[in-house]
């Protein structure tokens, strides 16, 4: 299980780096644009890690979900509200990609040229929300397979699980959150 | 469209109208019976298991026929005619008769298996087995040993126990199977020598007859043995004949162990019972009347609620809201002195799961298809909420769909002109489409409209909170720690919508508004902390509200998903399509546009439904709700 986790950090880590192929990056003229390479690597890097951040984190539940439907089958819904929680940190980065995508066509398309220090700030935008994605699924994760006991002592607490559980994704929003603020305001100082 | 308030009652007779008072409110199926510590009744409880039993191993030799021989619900009569015209005990008796005896059967299979297997490989012996197997001077022995030391043993032992006469009875997989007569006064001599060369005796059994006789034997045996299981079986699914008998003597038993446990929940003296229990208020009066015209020595009182009791929830809605019900239920009901959140949760809900779906087509699968099913099944909203929401979402989505022009991924070029129209600025688009997803301008109108819904559905749950604590009498605290957020949000509006000559008003009532939050947010605190408590209140509320603003975005997300979904599904149906000649590039097509879809709408059905939910339990609850109340569980006399 661990190697199987850090193997996937590992690429996940690495991957976005596909972002330095020559063709991300490149000018019609054919000379490498390093800031947009990196801006790319931005993007690529706010997706990819808090997915992954999901991807333990909902699969940890699982685990712990599965364990529970097993004595108790007739609390499939709250198990599965449960489990999904840890996959909105996948959306969070996804979110911030679709926004720099969407919004950076001029970018994107080449109309506007950025330098190495634009991109690499592009780079660092998606630094909160990845960071703080990745590492806030596993542990809400931890908390919810932990109210799955509670679950199956008095599935009335539902709710105060789901709270208890929405307190670790407090900080991957405030992350998402800066992420966003600092995407949009970058966006006005350079598009207009 | 609340959580209905319950009242505490304590129903007083005479000890005579017990029974008929038990008989009423069990079929009335109003009051739920707060339990006394009444002994369960031990001869229930094993009848009733007996019956579990038979009827759990009935189901596994009954047929189809049987298994879908009633249909719930039932009546009164039929329960109770099954369960004084049906021999329960004469087929449980027997069941345990039959059980019994395969038992035995069993055991005989097991020991002649066990007989065969170890006189297969002795059958070439001629000896019948009960012949006696020692002498006065000489003794009988059954044995193996490895073939490779055979040699070398019988050369040893010819040395050393010359009146010795062994026989090879067998060769098999490279052991022998021997026999060896040996003298007596050898015994100990022979052991010595043979267990070096890896000798293992043999004790077979003394029975009558050779050993191939007696394999033959046992293979009729056990033959005439899983005979006898299979007649049994057949006997079992003779009896299974008597499922649904047996299932509606089950619910007979049901009813008596609940009526068991009403009268331990008694408590009587002076020739009287009191039963005390939950009603819900507006039935108590019906309740009255109905008890005093069969039992008219019979008194409700009405009880006070005392201090940390917590009455049991039922939650009555409109009909069409009650599908929502199933999203209240996932979180869990609300205490009793809360409000019902379902009929406020209701229209977000089913906005949310539109937009995160924005497809019409998809819509449109999933009202066609849960309405077919609901029309089939022909159920009400209270019995399977959750179709019945599908359904509603199904039809909200393809309303929403047709503005974002979301029809299976397709796009307009790729229909016919006769679903299509062209803007002024020359764009094609389906007809009724207003926003354009697959441009900047469309994404920035679907970010825009969920923080906005949001922000709505964020500000709606604190005048929920407000008004819950107005409702019960904390008036000031509803309106400096919820209302001046409202009053906020207004000063924000007039701000930024305020006509130029208005400014500085506006800015000014901004001023205001802010300050009336600060010290708002203060409330409970002595007058000069309250600033600062207030500004830490503020702090707070400022985070909260952005974090949870923003978590709304997961809406823009979801319904991007979709349409990239559907199209890459599209994409993937036509490259495939032109591998292959037409005549296969066409059924090619169908099938994955068909699997494809389907996946798709399973998958982004499953996603909108949760995240949909997810905003109301967390973003939505935490500014007003609770929960964690105990359902209402009315004694009540089911009939399915």
């Amino acid at each position: 299980m661990r190697t199987s986790t850090s193997l996937a950090l590992t690429l996940g880590l690495l991957a976005p780096l596909t972002a330095f192929a020559q063709n991300a990056g490149t000018t019609m003229a054919g000379s490498i644009q390093w800031g947009l390479a990196f801006a790319f690597l931005g993007v690529a890097t706010a997706t990819f890690l808090s997915c992954i951040g999901s991807i333990i984190g909902v699969s940890l539940t699982g685990q712990a979900g599965a364990g529970l439907l097993t004595e108790k089958p007739e609390l499939a819904g709250k198990v599965i509200t449960l489990m999904v929680l840890p996959g909105s940190q996948g959306l969070y980065g996804m979110v911030i990609s679709l926004l720099f995508i969407f919004n950076y066509g001029a970018v994107i398309n080449g109309d506007v040229v950025i330098s190495l220090s634009q991109g690499i700030t592009l780079f660092v935008v998606s630094l909160p929300v990845a960071f703080t994605c990745l590492t806030s699924a596993p542990y809400q994760a931890k908390v919810c397979a932990a109210g799955m006991h509670m679950l199956a002592k008095d599935d009335k607490l539902a709710g105060r699980v789901i709270t208890m559980a929405a307190l670790v994704e407090t900080y991957a929003l405030l992350g998402f959150l800066i992420s966003f603020f600092m995407l949009n305001s970058f966006k006005a100082g350079l598009l207009g | 469209m609340a959580v209905l308030a319950m009242q505490k009652v304590a129903i007083l007779t005479h000890i005579s109208q017990r029974e008929q008072l038990i008989d009423i409110l069990h079929e009335e199926g109003v009051m739920e019976i707060i339990e006394g510590v009444g002994e369960p009744s031990v001869e229930v409880n094993f009848r009733k298991a007996e019956l579990d039993f038979a009827i759990t191993l009935l189901k596994k030799f009954a047929s189809q026929d049987a298994l879908h021989a009633l249909r719930p619900p039932f009546t009164v009569e039929q329960v109770t005619h099954a369960a004084f015209h049906t021999d329960v005990c004469g087929i449980i008796d027997r069941l345990h008769v039959l059980g019994e005896e395969d038992a035995q059967a069993e055991r005989e299979i097991q020991q002649q298996h066990h007989l065969r297997s170890l006189l297969q490989l002795w059958q070439s012996l001629s000896y019948s087995l009960d012949e006696p197997r020692e002498t006065e001077t000489t003794i009988l022995l059954f044995g193996m040993i490895p073939l490779k030391h055979i040699l070398s043993w019988r050369k040893d032992i010819d040395t050393h126990c010359p009146q010795s006469d062994i026989h090879i009875v067998h060769e098999y997989a490279g052991v022998a199977y021997v026999y060896v007569i040996i003298w007596k006064a050898d015994h100990a001599l022979f052991e010595e020598h043979t267990k070096k060369w890896g000798w293992t005796s043999v004790e077979l059994p003394q029975l009558p007859g050779n050993p191939r006789a007696l394999v033959q034997e046992t293979i009729l045996k056990e033959k005439l043995f899983l005979r006898k299981k299979e007649t049994h079986n057949e006997e079992r699914r003779q009896l299974a004949s008597e499922l649904p008998n047996l299932l509606l003597a089950q619910m007979y038993m049901r009813w008596i162990d609940e009526r068991h446990r009403a009268r331990s929940s008694l408590d009587e003296g002076w020739g009287s019972v009191v039963l005390t229990g939950w009603v819900p208020r507006s039935r108590v009066a019906f309740l009255e009347r109905t008890i005093q015209a069969s039992a008219p020595a019979t008194a409700i009182l009405r009880l006070p609620i005392v201090k940390d009791e917590e009455p049991p929830v039922l939650l009555k809605n409109p009909r069409w809201i009650t599908p929502f019900q199933s999203v209240t239920n996932l979180y869990g009901l609300p205490l009793s002195s809360e409000f019902d959140p379902t009929a406020m949760l209701a229209p977000f809900f089913a906005l949310y799961f539109a937009l995160c779906l924005t497809d019409a087509g998809y819509g449109l699968v999933l009202a066609l298809l849960f309405g077919g099913v609901l029309l089939k099944l022909r159920k009400s909203p209270e019995e399977i909420p959750l179709l019945w929401l599908l359904f509603l979402g199904g039809i909200v989505t393809f309303l929403i769909g047709i503005l974002f022009g979301g029809w299976f991924g397709l796009l307009p070029e790729q229909v016919p002109s006769v679903f299509t129209k062209q803007t002024i600025d020359g764009t094609v688009l389906f007809r009724g489409q207003i926003w354009n997803l697959g441009v900047e301008s469309g994404i920035t109108f679907l970010q825009n409209l969920s923080l906005v819904l949001g922000i709505t559905h964020l500000f709606f749950g604190i005048f929920l909170a407000g008004l819950h604590k107005w409702i019960h009498g904390k008036r000031a605290a509803a309106l400096w720690q919820d209302f001046t957020s409202h009053v906020l949000l207004g000063t924000v509006l007039f701000f930024v919508f305020a006509p130029e000559s208005l400014t500085d008003v506006a800015q000014y009532t901004l001023y205001a508004a802010i300050a009336l939050l600060v010290w708002g947010k203060g409330y409970g605190a002595v007058w000069y902390l309250r600033p600062f408590i207030g500004l830490l209140g503020v702090l707070n509320f400022a985070v909260s509200m952005l974090s949870n603003v923003l978590s709304y975005l997961r809406i823009l997300a979801l319904g991007l998903v979709t349409g990239a979904l559907a199209l890459a599904v599209n994409q993937l149906a036509i490259e495939l399509g032109k591998l292959f000649p037409l005549f296969i590039a066409i059924p090619v097509i169908v099938v994955i546009l068909l699997g494809g879809h389907l996946v798709s709408i399973a998958l982004n059905t499953l996603g909108s439904f949760i995240h949909s939910g997810r905003l109301q339990f967390i973003e939505f609850f935490s500014q007003f709700f609770e929960g964690g109340g105990r359902a209402f569980s009315p004694f009540r006399r089911t009939l399915h």
